[in-house]
């Protein structure tokens, strides 16, 4: 997996390439947790994510709850397979997803 | 060191009456049994899950009510099953759940679980486990 940071004014961009797992989760954690107090406006751009597990969803619960203390949390550019978890784990009911 | 492991807590929550023939069911986040009617018909029981269990407060959990009939059965499982990945980092999934499940037609509950993991551990091959494969048959008699 591959995660590019990118800044556009104040919102973070995070940009992941590849799959999501429990093997690749901790360094998206950690990208996440270093993000979280930086921004109020944060995006996840999954274009380039093809596939997404449980061990994934949870750091996107966790950001959904820090930022929804403070600012906004997005996705973007969900491919179908990932958006099939997303509906079936009730994620894309509480998520901003465009 | 093992690695550590943190999950979101998914539940499928069901309670049958005899006297109704009535299973009422939650699903949090759970992914969807498969139901096999008697005379045949094999699908995913498609309503909408709701949020994964505890996962944000506020949330409502929607009750659903199935008719289960003599000869119907309910296969319910984790994600493990339908994410068992091979060595290609293809995943099992739910086309090929449905026709495992299917095969095990006639089968007793025990025997139909054997059979759905004999074929997710044939698809599965070389690829390593990295997931929890829990599967239970309701078989109505």
């Amino acid at each position: 997996m591959i995660i590019e940071k990118k800044t556009e004014g104040s919102v973070i961009i995070l940009h992941l390439s590849g799959r999501l797992d429990s093997n690749t989760a901790p360094e998206f954690e950690a990208a996440v947790d270093q993000v979280l107090s930086e921004t109020t406006e944060l995006i996840f751009d999954f274009a380039d994510l093809a596939y997404i597990s449980s061990a994934g969803l949870r750091i996107i619960l966790k950001a959904h709850k820090e930022m929804i203390k403070k600012g906004t949390f997005k996705l973007k550019h969900v491919c179908d397979a990932v958006m099939d978890v997303l509906d079936v784990s009730g994620f894309a009911d509480i998520l901003t997803i465009e | 060191m093992e690695k550590k492991r943190r999950r979101l807590p998914v539940c499928w929550l069901g309670i049958f009456s005899l006297d109704t023939g009535e299973l009422t069911y939650v699903n949090a986040g759970h992914p969807s049994p498969v139901l096999c009617r008697s005379e045949g018909k094999i699908d995913y029981v498609r309503e909408k899950p709701d949020f994964v269990l505890a996962g944000m407060p506020g949330v409502k959990y929607t009750e659903h009510i199935l008719k289960i009939s003599k000869g119907d059965s309910l296969f319910v499982y984790t994600d493990g099953v339908t994410e068992a990945t091979d060595s290609q980092k293809q995943l099992f999934g739910e086309e090929r759940l449905l026709e495992a499940v299917s095969k095990t037609s006639g089968m007793n509950a025990l025997d139909s679980l054997k059979e759905v993991r004999r074929q997710v551990d044939a698809f599965v091959g070389e690829g390593e486990q990295f997931d929890d494969i829990t599967m239970l048959n309701f078989i109505l008699k």
